[in-house]
Protein backbone atom coordinates (compact mmCIF):
# COMPACT_ATOMS: atom_id res chain seq x y z
CA UNK A 1 0.00 0.00 0.00
CA UNK A 2 3.17 2.31 0.13
CA UNK A 3 2.92 2.90 -3.60
CA UNK A 4 -0.71 3.94 -3.26
CA UNK A 5 -0.11 6.61 -0.18
CA UNK A 6 2.71 8.02 -1.93
CA UNK A 7 1.28 8.56 -5.29
CA UNK A 8 -2.28 10.12 -3.19
CA UNK A 9 0.45 12.58 -1.22
CA UNK A 10 1.58 13.49 -4.69
CA UNK A 11 -2.04 14.52 -5.76
CA UNK A 12 -2.04 16.97 -2.70
CA UNK A 13 1.23 18.29 -3.36
CA UNK A 14 0.27 18.97 -6.82
CA UNK A 15 -2.53 20.80 -5.72
CA UNK A 16 -5.21 19.05 -7.86
CA UNK A 17 -7.93 18.72 -5.40
CA UNK A 18 -8.12 22.40 -4.47
CA UNK A 19 -9.58 23.12 -7.89
CA UNK A 20 -12.16 20.63 -7.02
CA UNK A 21 -12.41 22.17 -3.68
CA UNK A 22 -12.80 25.90 -5.93
CA UNK A 23 -15.45 24.04 -8.29
CA UNK A 24 -17.66 22.92 -4.96
CA UNK A 25 -17.39 26.63 -3.33
CA UNK A 26 -18.41 28.06 -7.03
CA UNK A 27 -21.36 25.44 -7.84
CA UNK A 28 -22.31 26.83 -4.00
CA UNK A 29 -22.31 30.39 -4.65
CA UNK A 30 -23.90 30.38 -8.08
CA UNK A 31 -27.00 27.92 -7.51
CA UNK A 32 -26.86 28.23 -3.56
CA UNK A 33 -27.93 31.95 -3.80
CA UNK A 34 -31.05 33.73 -5.81
CA UNK A 35 -29.28 35.50 -8.47
CA UNK A 36 -28.00 31.52 -10.01
CA UNK A 37 -31.30 30.02 -9.69
CA UNK A 38 -31.76 27.50 -12.27
CA UNK A 39 -34.44 28.50 -14.95
CA UNK A 40 -36.11 25.92 -17.13
CA UNK A 41 -38.28 27.09 -20.31
CA UNK A 42 -38.18 30.59 -18.80
CA UNK A 43 -39.78 29.38 -15.57
CA UNK A 44 -37.74 29.86 -12.63
CA UNK A 45 -36.91 26.07 -10.74
CA UNK A 46 -37.57 26.89 -7.41
CA UNK A 47 -38.61 23.35 -5.31
CA UNK A 48 -35.83 22.02 -4.01
CA UNK A 49 -36.47 18.70 -4.55
CA UNK A 50 -36.12 19.71 -8.63
CA UNK A 51 -33.47 21.77 -8.33
CA UNK A 52 -31.22 19.43 -6.05
CA UNK A 53 -32.04 16.44 -9.03
CA UNK A 54 -30.13 19.38 -11.62
CA UNK A 55 -27.65 20.04 -9.17
CA UNK A 56 -26.89 16.22 -8.73
CA UNK A 57 -26.32 15.85 -12.73
CA UNK A 58 -23.79 18.58 -12.72
CA UNK A 59 -22.07 17.54 -9.45
CA UNK A 60 -22.17 14.17 -11.48
CA UNK A 61 -20.85 15.60 -14.61
CA UNK A 62 -18.49 17.27 -12.18
CA UNK A 63 -17.30 14.50 -10.66
CA UNK A 64 -16.97 12.46 -14.08
CA UNK A 65 -14.52 14.63 -15.47
CA UNK A 66 -12.53 15.22 -12.26
CA UNK A 67 -11.73 11.52 -12.25
CA UNK A 68 -10.66 11.73 -16.02
CA UNK A 69 -8.27 14.48 -15.11
CA UNK A 70 -6.86 13.00 -11.77
CA UNK A 71 -6.44 9.72 -12.69
CA UNK A 72 -5.06 10.54 -16.92
CA UNK A 73 -1.45 10.96 -16.18
CA UNK A 74 -0.71 8.93 -13.22
CA UNK A 75 0.47 5.75 -14.49
CA UNK A 76 2.43 7.45 -17.60
CA UNK A 77 3.94 9.99 -15.54
CA UNK A 78 5.45 6.74 -13.14
CA UNK A 79 6.93 5.84 -16.48
CA UNK A 80 8.06 9.06 -17.50
CA UNK A 81 10.22 9.72 -14.73
CA UNK A 82 11.22 6.16 -14.20
CA UNK A 83 10.25 5.33 -11.16
CA UNK A 84 8.40 2.33 -12.15
CA UNK A 85 12.41 1.10 -12.10
CA UNK A 86 12.63 1.67 -8.36
CA UNK A 87 9.19 -0.54 -8.10
CA UNK A 88 11.10 -3.34 -10.00
CA UNK A 89 14.21 -3.38 -8.40
CA UNK A 90 12.32 -4.21 -5.34
CA UNK A 91 11.14 -7.45 -7.28
CA UNK A 92 7.16 -5.76 -7.23
CA UNK A 93 5.03 -7.25 -10.08
CA UNK A 94 3.75 -5.25 -12.77
CA UNK A 95 0.04 -5.62 -12.12
CA UNK A 96 0.23 -5.17 -8.17
CA UNK A 97 2.27 -2.09 -9.10
CA UNK A 98 -0.29 -1.02 -11.58
CA UNK A 99 -3.19 -1.62 -9.48
CA UNK A 100 -1.79 0.05 -5.89
CA UNK A 101 -1.82 3.23 -8.98
CA UNK A 102 -5.03 2.92 -9.90
CA UNK A 103 -6.29 2.75 -6.13
CA UNK A 104 -4.54 5.79 -5.60
CA UNK A 105 -6.40 7.20 -8.28
CA UNK A 106 -9.50 5.89 -7.90
CA UNK A 107 -8.93 7.13 -3.59
CA UNK A 108 -8.64 10.71 -4.61
CA UNK A 109 -11.76 10.10 -7.31
CA UNK A 110 -13.62 9.39 -4.35
CA UNK A 111 -12.14 12.31 -2.33
CA UNK A 112 -12.77 15.22 -4.78
CA UNK A 113 -16.42 13.88 -5.80
CA UNK A 114 -16.73 14.01 -2.41
CA UNK A 115 -16.03 17.27 -1.88
CA UNK A 116 -18.21 17.63 -4.54
CA UNK A 117 -20.95 16.09 -2.92
CA UNK A 118 -20.53 18.29 0.29
CA UNK A 119 -21.77 20.87 -1.69
CA UNK A 120 -25.25 18.86 -2.42
CA UNK A 121 -25.04 18.09 1.46
CA UNK A 122 -24.66 21.92 1.84
CA UNK A 123 -27.17 22.74 0.00
CA UNK A 124 -30.06 19.96 1.61
CA UNK A 125 -29.02 21.14 5.01
CA UNK A 126 -30.12 24.89 4.11
CA UNK A 127 -32.57 23.93 1.96
CA UNK A 128 -33.60 20.24 2.80
CA UNK A 129 -35.42 17.86 5.28
CA UNK A 130 -33.42 16.11 8.10
CA UNK A 131 -34.90 12.96 6.48
CA UNK A 132 -33.30 13.92 2.73
CA UNK A 133 -30.04 15.21 5.06
CA UNK A 134 -29.76 11.10 6.84
CA UNK A 135 -30.27 9.75 3.39
CA UNK A 136 -27.84 11.77 1.44
CA UNK A 137 -24.64 9.55 3.48
CA UNK A 138 -25.70 5.81 2.26
CA UNK A 139 -26.63 7.74 -1.21
CA UNK A 140 -23.37 8.53 -1.75
CA UNK A 141 -22.00 4.97 -2.07
CA UNK A 142 -23.77 4.59 -4.77
CA UNK A 143 -23.18 8.00 -6.06
CA UNK A 144 -19.44 7.18 -6.14
CA UNK A 145 -19.54 4.27 -8.35
CA UNK A 146 -19.60 6.57 -11.08
CA UNK A 147 -16.38 8.41 -10.32
CA UNK A 148 -14.77 5.03 -9.49
CA UNK A 149 -15.29 3.54 -12.67
CA UNK A 150 -14.34 6.68 -14.64
CA UNK A 151 -11.42 6.13 -12.76
CA UNK A 152 -10.21 3.18 -13.20
CA UNK A 153 -11.47 3.01 -16.67
CA UNK A 154 -9.00 5.75 -17.68
CA UNK A 155 -6.27 4.20 -15.52
CA UNK A 156 -6.60 1.20 -17.28
CA UNK A 157 -6.77 2.62 -20.58
CA UNK A 158 -3.17 5.14 -19.56
CA UNK A 159 -1.33 1.52 -19.09
CA UNK A 160 -0.67 0.75 -22.82
CA UNK A 161 -2.44 3.93 -24.51
CA UNK A 162 -0.87 7.54 -25.05
CA UNK A 163 -2.29 10.33 -23.02
CA UNK A 164 -4.44 11.81 -26.30
CA UNK A 165 -6.39 8.39 -26.98
CA UNK A 166 -6.71 7.60 -22.87
CA UNK A 167 -8.35 11.28 -22.41
CA UNK A 168 -10.54 10.64 -25.90
CA UNK A 169 -11.74 7.34 -24.24
CA UNK A 170 -12.38 8.96 -21.04
CA UNK A 171 -14.18 11.84 -22.71
CA UNK A 172 -16.37 9.76 -24.69
CA UNK A 173 -17.21 7.15 -21.72
CA UNK A 174 -18.39 10.46 -19.56
CA UNK A 175 -19.90 12.26 -22.25
CA UNK A 176 -22.22 8.68 -23.21
CA UNK A 177 -22.51 7.79 -19.80
CA UNK A 178 -23.68 10.77 -18.40
CA UNK A 179 -26.41 11.62 -21.58
CA UNK A 180 -26.71 7.46 -21.36
CA UNK A 181 -30.66 7.34 -20.73
CA UNK A 182 -30.51 10.65 -23.06
CA UNK A 183 -29.00 9.01 -25.93
CA UNK A 184 -30.62 5.16 -25.19
CA UNK A 185 -34.14 7.41 -25.91
CA UNK A 186 -32.54 9.18 -28.88
CA UNK A 187 -31.53 5.74 -30.45
CA UNK A 188 -34.77 4.36 -30.31
CA UNK A 189 -36.39 7.85 -31.90
CA UNK A 190 -33.58 7.54 -35.13
CA UNK A 191 -34.08 4.03 -35.62
CA UNK A 192 -32.37 2.65 -38.90
CA UNK A 193 -28.49 2.50 -39.20
CA UNK A 194 -27.64 5.35 -36.85
CA UNK A 195 -29.92 3.85 -34.19
CA UNK A 196 -28.11 0.11 -34.62
CA UNK A 197 -24.78 2.23 -34.48
CA UNK A 198 -25.73 3.56 -31.36
CA UNK A 199 -27.49 0.68 -29.88
CA UNK A 200 -23.93 -1.30 -29.90
CA UNK A 201 -22.16 1.95 -28.82
CA UNK A 202 -23.86 2.09 -25.58
CA UNK A 203 -23.77 -1.26 -24.94
CA UNK A 204 -20.31 -0.78 -23.75
CA UNK A 205 -20.41 2.04 -22.19
CA UNK A 206 -21.07 2.46 -18.49
CA UNK A 207 -24.20 4.10 -17.31
CA UNK A 208 -23.39 6.41 -14.96
CA UNK A 209 -27.15 8.63 -15.47
CA UNK A 210 -28.13 5.50 -14.25
CA UNK A 211 -25.95 5.11 -11.58
CA UNK A 212 -27.13 8.75 -10.60
CA UNK A 213 -31.09 8.35 -10.79
CA UNK A 214 -30.76 5.51 -8.44
CA UNK A 215 -28.57 7.57 -5.65
CA UNK A 216 -31.39 10.25 -6.60
CA UNK A 217 -34.02 7.85 -5.82
CA UNK A 218 -32.61 6.55 -2.13
CA UNK A 219 -32.64 10.32 -1.12
CA UNK A 220 -35.97 10.88 -2.11
CA UNK A 221 -37.06 7.59 -0.78
CA UNK A 222 -38.27 5.74 -4.25
CA UNK A 223 -37.63 2.39 -5.49
CA UNK A 224 -34.26 2.09 -6.21
CA UNK A 225 -32.57 -0.58 -8.82
CA UNK A 226 -30.19 -3.51 -7.26
CA UNK A 227 -29.87 -4.44 -11.11
CA UNK A 228 -28.11 -0.98 -12.14
CA UNK A 229 -25.64 -1.01 -8.98
CA UNK A 230 -24.58 -4.42 -9.47
CA UNK A 231 -24.09 -3.65 -12.82
CA UNK A 232 -21.94 -0.61 -11.71
CA UNK A 233 -19.80 -3.14 -9.14
CA UNK A 234 -19.53 -5.68 -12.24
CA UNK A 235 -18.15 -2.96 -14.70
CA UNK A 236 -15.76 -2.26 -11.91
CA UNK A 237 -15.19 -5.71 -11.33
CA UNK A 238 -14.29 -5.98 -15.33
CA UNK A 239 -11.79 -2.99 -15.29
CA UNK A 240 -10.31 -4.29 -12.62
CA UNK A 241 -9.56 -7.38 -14.68
CA UNK A 242 -7.53 -5.14 -16.99
CA UNK A 243 -5.58 -4.17 -14.37
CA UNK A 244 -4.18 -7.66 -13.97
CA UNK A 245 -4.06 -8.46 -17.25
CA UNK A 246 -2.66 -5.13 -19.28
CA UNK A 247 1.20 -4.94 -19.06
CA UNK A 248 4.11 -2.12 -20.22
CA UNK A 249 6.35 -3.33 -22.35
CA UNK A 250 9.22 -0.92 -20.82
CA UNK A 251 9.18 -2.64 -17.37
CA UNK B 1 5.00 -22.61 -1.32
CA UNK B 2 3.14 -20.58 0.50
CA UNK B 3 3.27 -17.66 -2.07
CA UNK B 4 1.97 -19.88 -4.86
CA UNK B 5 -1.00 -21.19 -2.37
CA UNK B 6 -1.95 -17.54 -1.31
CA UNK B 7 -2.11 -16.69 -4.75
CA UNK B 8 -4.08 -19.38 -6.16
CA UNK B 9 -6.32 -18.33 -3.25
CA UNK B 10 -6.46 -14.64 -4.33
CA UNK B 11 -7.55 -15.90 -7.65
CA UNK B 12 -9.74 -18.80 -6.62
CA UNK B 13 -11.31 -15.73 -4.53
CA UNK B 14 -11.56 -13.18 -7.05
CA UNK B 15 -12.99 -15.49 -9.91
CA UNK B 16 -15.75 -16.81 -7.82
CA UNK B 17 -16.90 -13.01 -6.75
CA UNK B 18 -16.54 -12.48 -9.76
CA UNK B 19 -18.77 -15.49 -10.74
CA UNK B 20 -21.42 -14.69 -7.98
CA UNK B 21 -21.47 -10.72 -9.01
CA UNK B 22 -22.58 -11.98 -12.82
CA UNK B 23 -25.01 -14.00 -11.89
CA UNK B 24 -26.33 -11.23 -9.28
CA UNK B 25 -26.59 -8.86 -12.25
CA UNK B 26 -28.40 -11.77 -14.43
CA UNK B 27 -30.38 -12.75 -12.13
CA UNK B 28 -31.75 -8.59 -11.26
CA UNK B 29 -32.34 -7.77 -14.69
CA UNK B 30 -35.49 -7.11 -16.01
CA UNK B 31 -36.22 -9.27 -19.48
CA UNK B 32 -39.21 -9.29 -21.68
CA UNK B 33 -42.08 -6.62 -21.15
CA UNK B 34 -42.38 -4.78 -17.71
CA UNK B 35 -45.49 -5.67 -15.43
CA UNK B 36 -46.10 -1.88 -15.49
CA UNK B 37 -47.02 -2.08 -19.45
CA UNK B 38 -49.49 -5.30 -18.31
CA UNK B 39 -50.90 -3.33 -16.01
CA UNK B 40 -51.53 -0.21 -18.46
CA UNK B 41 -53.24 -2.32 -20.44
CA UNK B 42 -55.71 -4.10 -18.23
CA UNK B 43 -55.95 -0.67 -16.83
CA UNK B 44 -57.16 0.25 -20.28
CA UNK B 45 -59.30 -2.60 -20.57
CA UNK B 46 -61.18 -2.24 -17.59
CA UNK B 47 -62.36 1.18 -18.74
CA UNK B 48 -64.10 -0.64 -21.40
CA UNK B 49 -67.50 -0.14 -19.89
CA UNK B 50 -67.40 3.53 -19.21
CA UNK B 51 -66.02 4.02 -22.56
CA UNK B 52 -68.98 2.36 -24.50
CA UNK B 53 -71.25 4.93 -22.48
CA UNK B 54 -69.49 7.17 -25.39
CA UNK B 55 -71.94 4.84 -27.75
CA UNK B 56 -69.50 4.69 -30.90
CA UNK B 57 -70.78 1.55 -32.26
CA UNK B 58 -68.78 -1.63 -31.58
CA UNK B 59 -65.78 0.03 -30.39
CA UNK B 60 -64.03 -2.52 -28.17
CA UNK B 61 -60.25 -2.35 -27.10
CA UNK B 62 -60.19 -6.02 -27.09
CA UNK B 63 -60.71 -5.74 -30.54
CA UNK B 64 -57.30 -4.37 -31.28
CA UNK B 65 -54.24 -6.11 -30.34
CA UNK B 66 -51.71 -3.39 -28.63
CA UNK B 67 -47.95 -3.73 -29.51
CA UNK B 68 -45.26 -2.39 -26.67
CA UNK B 69 -42.07 -1.46 -28.36
CA UNK B 70 -39.13 -1.72 -25.80
CA UNK B 71 -36.56 -0.33 -27.96
CA UNK B 72 -35.44 -4.02 -29.59
CA UNK B 73 -38.46 -5.83 -29.78
CA UNK B 74 -42.45 -5.61 -29.79
CA UNK B 75 -44.54 -7.00 -27.29
CA UNK B 76 -47.98 -7.87 -28.94
CA UNK B 77 -50.75 -8.39 -25.66
CA UNK B 78 -54.28 -9.31 -27.24
CA UNK B 79 -57.60 -8.63 -25.22
CA UNK B 80 -58.76 -12.17 -25.71
CA UNK B 81 -56.89 -15.27 -24.40
CA UNK B 82 -54.28 -16.93 -26.60
CA UNK B 83 -54.53 -20.52 -27.46
CA UNK B 84 -51.55 -21.31 -25.53
CA UNK B 85 -52.87 -19.41 -22.09
CA UNK B 86 -50.86 -15.89 -22.64
CA UNK B 87 -52.23 -13.13 -23.43
CA UNK B 88 -48.66 -11.63 -24.61
CA UNK B 89 -46.46 -12.62 -27.46
CA UNK B 90 -43.09 -11.31 -27.88
CA UNK B 91 -42.90 -10.44 -32.03
CA UNK B 92 -39.96 -8.41 -34.33
CA UNK B 93 -40.93 -4.66 -34.43
CA UNK B 94 -43.24 -3.10 -37.13
CA UNK B 95 -41.46 0.17 -36.18
CA UNK B 96 -37.89 0.11 -35.13
CA UNK B 97 -39.12 3.48 -33.47
CA UNK B 98 -40.82 5.42 -30.62
CA UNK B 99 -44.09 5.83 -31.92
CA UNK B 100 -48.12 5.88 -30.91
CA UNK B 101 -49.87 4.71 -34.15
CA UNK B 102 -51.69 1.95 -35.43
CA UNK B 103 -50.64 -0.91 -38.28
CA UNK B 104 -51.69 -3.17 -40.20
CA UNK B 105 -50.59 -6.69 -39.28
CA UNK B 106 -52.45 -9.76 -40.79
CA UNK B 107 -55.07 -8.00 -42.03
CA UNK B 108 -56.14 -6.16 -39.28
CA UNK B 109 -55.37 -3.50 -37.55
CA UNK B 110 -53.42 -3.12 -34.07
CA UNK B 111 -52.31 -0.12 -31.57
CA UNK B 112 -48.39 0.51 -31.78
CA UNK B 113 -47.31 2.42 -28.52
CA UNK B 114 -43.81 2.25 -26.71
CA UNK B 115 -43.50 1.11 -23.34
CA UNK B 116 -44.26 2.86 -20.49
CA UNK B 117 -40.71 3.42 -19.06
CA UNK B 118 -39.51 4.75 -22.22
CA UNK B 119 -42.55 7.12 -23.06
CA UNK B 120 -42.70 8.32 -19.55
CA UNK B 121 -39.18 9.45 -20.08
CA UNK B 122 -39.74 10.88 -23.29
CA UNK B 123 -42.47 13.34 -21.94
CA UNK B 124 -40.36 14.22 -18.99
CA UNK B 125 -37.26 15.17 -21.47
CA UNK B 126 -40.26 16.63 -23.25
CA UNK B 127 -41.63 18.91 -20.75
CA UNK B 128 -37.46 19.32 -19.99
CA UNK B 129 -36.90 20.95 -23.06
CA UNK B 130 -40.19 23.37 -23.06
CA UNK B 131 -41.36 21.65 -25.75
CA UNK B 132 -45.45 20.05 -25.90
CA UNK B 133 -45.50 17.00 -28.07
CA UNK B 134 -47.44 17.68 -31.05
CA UNK B 135 -50.44 15.91 -31.81
CA UNK B 136 -51.94 15.78 -28.47
CA UNK B 137 -50.65 13.32 -26.59
CA UNK B 138 -48.10 15.09 -24.70
CA UNK B 139 -49.75 18.39 -24.60
CA UNK B 140 -50.41 20.20 -21.44
CA UNK B 141 -48.78 17.17 -19.06
CA UNK B 142 -46.64 18.69 -16.04
CA UNK B 143 -43.13 17.66 -15.72
CA UNK B 144 -43.55 13.94 -14.37
CA UNK B 145 -46.85 13.92 -15.00
CA UNK B 146 -46.87 11.01 -17.77
CA UNK B 147 -47.75 8.16 -16.00
CA UNK B 148 -50.01 4.99 -16.44
CA UNK B 149 -53.32 6.64 -16.63
CA UNK B 150 -52.18 8.89 -19.45
CA UNK B 151 -50.56 5.75 -21.00
CA UNK B 152 -53.65 3.83 -20.86
CA UNK B 153 -55.43 7.31 -22.19
CA UNK B 154 -52.87 7.16 -25.18
CA UNK B 155 -53.96 3.45 -25.99
CA UNK B 156 -57.52 4.51 -26.29
CA UNK B 157 -56.69 7.02 -28.31
CA UNK B 158 -54.48 4.68 -31.01
CA UNK B 159 -57.55 1.92 -30.70
CA UNK B 160 -60.11 4.72 -31.67
CA UNK B 161 -57.80 4.69 -34.95
CA UNK B 162 -57.66 1.30 -35.40
CA UNK B 163 -61.79 1.44 -35.31
CA UNK B 164 -61.88 3.88 -37.99
CA UNK B 165 -60.02 2.15 -40.19
CA UNK B 166 -61.26 -0.98 -39.64
CA UNK B 167 -64.88 0.34 -39.76
CA UNK B 168 -64.96 3.85 -41.58
CA UNK B 169 -61.55 2.94 -43.75
CA UNK B 170 -63.54 4.32 -46.92
CA UNK B 171 -65.12 7.22 -45.13
CA UNK B 172 -61.72 8.24 -43.42
CA UNK B 173 -59.66 8.51 -46.95
CA UNK B 174 -63.09 10.45 -48.54
CA UNK B 175 -62.23 13.05 -46.15
CA UNK B 176 -59.57 14.47 -48.38
CA UNK B 177 -61.37 14.57 -51.44
CA UNK B 178 -58.52 14.76 -53.97
CA UNK B 179 -54.47 13.18 -53.66
CA UNK B 180 -52.50 15.30 -51.91
CA UNK B 181 -49.36 17.10 -53.87
CA UNK B 182 -46.56 14.57 -52.73
CA UNK B 183 -43.82 17.08 -52.25
CA UNK B 184 -46.11 18.04 -48.92
CA UNK B 185 -47.98 14.70 -48.29
CA UNK B 186 -50.40 15.31 -45.26
CA UNK B 187 -50.45 18.03 -43.21
CA UNK B 188 -47.59 19.77 -45.48
CA UNK B 189 -50.20 22.87 -46.71
CA UNK B 190 -50.91 23.54 -42.87
CA UNK B 191 -47.22 24.21 -42.06
CA UNK B 192 -46.32 25.76 -45.39
CA UNK B 193 -49.75 27.59 -45.93
CA UNK B 194 -52.02 27.69 -43.03
CA UNK B 195 -49.35 28.92 -40.21
CA UNK B 196 -47.65 31.19 -42.62
CA UNK B 197 -50.70 33.42 -42.88
CA UNK B 198 -51.58 35.69 -40.28
CA UNK B 199 -55.10 36.00 -40.60
CA UNK B 200 -55.64 32.18 -40.36
CA UNK B 201 -53.26 32.21 -37.54
CA UNK B 202 -55.25 34.69 -35.41
CA UNK B 203 -58.52 33.38 -36.91
CA UNK B 204 -57.49 30.20 -35.61
CA UNK B 205 -56.57 31.51 -31.92
CA UNK B 206 -59.89 33.02 -32.06
CA UNK B 207 -61.96 30.22 -32.92
CA UNK B 208 -60.63 27.66 -30.48
CA UNK B 209 -60.89 30.67 -27.46
CA UNK B 210 -64.70 30.88 -28.83
CA UNK B 211 -65.02 26.88 -28.58
CA UNK B 212 -63.82 27.32 -25.29
CA UNK B 213 -66.62 29.80 -24.46
CA UNK B 214 -68.99 27.64 -25.89
CA UNK B 215 -68.07 24.55 -23.71
CA UNK B 216 -68.32 26.42 -20.88
CA UNK B 217 -72.06 27.79 -21.32
CA UNK B 218 -74.19 26.66 -19.74
CA UNK B 219 -77.86 27.77 -20.72
CA UNK B 220 -78.95 26.23 -23.94
CA UNK B 221 -80.19 29.21 -26.15
CA UNK B 222 -77.24 31.11 -25.59
CA UNK B 223 -74.85 28.15 -26.59
CA UNK B 224 -76.85 27.54 -29.64
CA UNK B 225 -76.61 30.94 -30.14
CA UNK B 226 -72.50 30.90 -30.00
CA UNK B 227 -72.34 27.54 -32.05
CA UNK B 228 -74.32 29.49 -34.90
CA UNK B 229 -71.63 32.71 -34.59
CA UNK B 230 -68.63 29.67 -34.70
CA UNK B 231 -69.62 28.48 -37.61
CA UNK B 232 -69.64 31.28 -39.29
CA UNK B 233 -66.45 32.63 -38.08
CA UNK B 234 -64.91 29.38 -39.25
CA UNK B 235 -66.64 29.27 -42.53
CA UNK B 236 -65.47 32.90 -43.22
CA UNK B 237 -61.94 31.93 -42.57
CA UNK B 238 -62.29 29.10 -44.32
CA UNK B 239 -63.48 30.68 -47.42
CA UNK B 240 -59.82 31.87 -47.95
CA UNK B 241 -58.75 29.08 -48.02
CA UNK B 242 -57.54 26.44 -50.61
CA UNK B 243 -59.46 23.33 -51.15
CA UNK B 244 -56.27 21.39 -49.92
CA UNK B 245 -56.26 23.36 -47.03
CA UNK B 246 -59.97 22.98 -45.82
CA UNK B 247 -59.46 18.84 -46.42
CA UNK B 248 -56.70 18.75 -44.27
CA UNK B 249 -58.07 20.29 -41.76
CA UNK B 250 -61.57 18.83 -41.71
CA UNK B 251 -59.30 15.36 -41.97
CA UNK B 252 -57.35 16.24 -39.28
CA UNK B 253 -60.45 17.52 -36.41
CA UNK B 254 -62.73 14.77 -37.66
CA UNK B 255 -59.88 12.05 -37.61
CA UNK B 256 -57.74 13.60 -34.65
CA UNK B 257 -60.27 15.39 -33.13
CA UNK B 258 -62.37 12.10 -32.18
CA UNK B 259 -59.34 10.15 -31.02
CA UNK B 260 -58.71 12.93 -28.75
CA UNK B 261 -62.30 13.18 -27.72
CA UNK B 262 -61.51 9.21 -26.37
CA UNK B 263 -58.14 9.49 -25.23
CA UNK B 264 -59.28 12.41 -23.03
CA UNK B 265 -62.87 10.67 -22.37
CA UNK B 266 -60.67 7.81 -21.28
CA UNK B 267 -58.43 10.14 -18.98
CA UNK B 268 -61.35 11.92 -17.69
CA UNK B 269 -62.92 8.74 -16.36
CA UNK B 270 -59.24 7.76 -14.36
CA UNK B 271 -59.26 11.41 -13.18
CA UNK B 272 -61.88 13.14 -13.55
CA UNK B 273 -63.15 15.72 -15.13
CA UNK B 274 -61.29 18.63 -13.26
CA UNK B 275 -58.16 16.85 -14.41
CA UNK B 276 -59.49 16.45 -17.69
CA UNK B 277 -60.48 20.20 -18.40
CA UNK B 278 -57.20 21.26 -16.80
CA UNK B 279 -55.80 18.84 -19.51
CA UNK B 280 -57.20 18.70 -22.31
CA UNK B 281 -59.79 21.99 -22.31
CA UNK B 282 -57.69 24.51 -20.60
CA UNK B 283 -54.71 23.73 -22.29
CA UNK B 284 -56.11 24.30 -26.49
CA UNK B 285 -54.10 26.30 -27.74
CA UNK B 286 -52.52 27.19 -31.26
CA UNK B 287 -49.43 25.57 -32.12
CA UNK B 288 -47.91 25.25 -35.44
CA UNK B 289 -48.94 21.89 -37.49
CA UNK B 290 -51.78 19.82 -37.23
CA UNK B 291 -51.92 19.80 -33.74
CA UNK B 292 -54.26 22.52 -33.42
CA UNK B 293 -57.25 20.86 -34.89
CA UNK B 294 -56.52 17.74 -32.53
CA UNK B 295 -57.81 20.79 -29.75
CA UNK B 296 -60.35 22.17 -31.92
CA UNK B 297 -62.19 18.61 -33.38
CA UNK B 298 -61.68 17.47 -29.87
CA UNK B 299 -63.59 20.60 -28.46
CA UNK B 300 -66.39 20.19 -31.05
CA UNK B 301 -66.80 16.60 -30.01
CA UNK B 302 -67.31 17.78 -26.21
CA UNK B 303 -69.48 20.19 -27.36
CA UNK B 304 -72.00 17.73 -29.51
CA UNK B 305 -71.76 15.37 -26.35
CA UNK B 306 -73.33 18.34 -24.64
CA UNK B 307 -75.73 19.15 -27.34
CA UNK B 308 -76.43 16.18 -28.77
CA UNK B 309 -76.02 13.36 -26.54
CA UNK B 310 -75.50 9.87 -28.28
CA UNK B 311 -74.12 11.42 -31.63
CA UNK B 312 -71.43 8.88 -31.63
CA UNK B 313 -73.94 6.53 -32.67
CA UNK B 314 -74.71 7.93 -35.61
CA UNK B 315 -70.93 8.86 -36.41
CA UNK B 316 -69.40 6.88 -39.54
CA UNK B 317 -67.02 9.71 -40.77
CA UNK B 318 -69.21 10.69 -44.00
CA UNK B 319 -69.62 13.74 -42.44
CA UNK B 320 -67.21 16.54 -40.64
CA UNK B 321 -68.22 17.51 -36.97
CA UNK B 322 -69.01 21.20 -38.57
CA UNK B 323 -71.43 19.37 -40.59
CA UNK B 324 -73.09 17.82 -37.31
CA UNK B 325 -73.02 20.64 -35.56
CA UNK B 326 -74.83 22.51 -38.29
CA UNK B 327 -77.30 20.18 -38.41
CA UNK B 328 -78.05 20.95 -34.08
CA UNK B 329 -78.21 24.52 -35.12
CA UNK B 330 -80.68 23.79 -38.06
CA UNK B 331 -82.56 21.83 -35.51
CA UNK B 332 -85.64 23.71 -33.70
Amino acid sequence: MTIMWNAVRERIRRKELYIVVAIAVLLFLLFGSGDGSLTINGEPVTGYESTFKILLVLVNAAGCVLSMVISLKTIPKEYETRTSHLIWIRGISQSRYHGELVLANVAASIFADGILYLFLIGYTLILGTGDYFIRMIPAYLIFCINAVIVSMLVSVVSIRCPAWVTGLVGTMCVLAGIFHSVLNLYRNMVGGISGTALKWLLLFMPDLAGLQTQASNLIFGKEISVHEILKGILIIYILSIGILVIRRREA
Amino acid sequence: MSRKKNSILFYGIYGLSGILLLISVLVTGTYGLRKENVEVYEEADALQPEMDKMQFPGFKLEDYPVRFYDGDSDYVITGTKQPDGTKLKKESPVFQTYVGTITKVDGSWQVVVPVLEQFSQFMDLMADAGTLMEGGLAAGYEKEAYGEEEHAATIWHEAFHAYQMTNYEEAVDGLVKEELPEETGMGGIITSKVDQDSSQVSGIKKELEHLKKIYATEEPVEKKKQIAQYLELESSRKSRLSDTARWEEQYYETVEGTACFVEGYAYGVQKGTKAFEKHYIQNCGYSRGSGKYYYSGMLKCCILDQVCPGWEKSCDFTCTLDDLLEQYTNSR
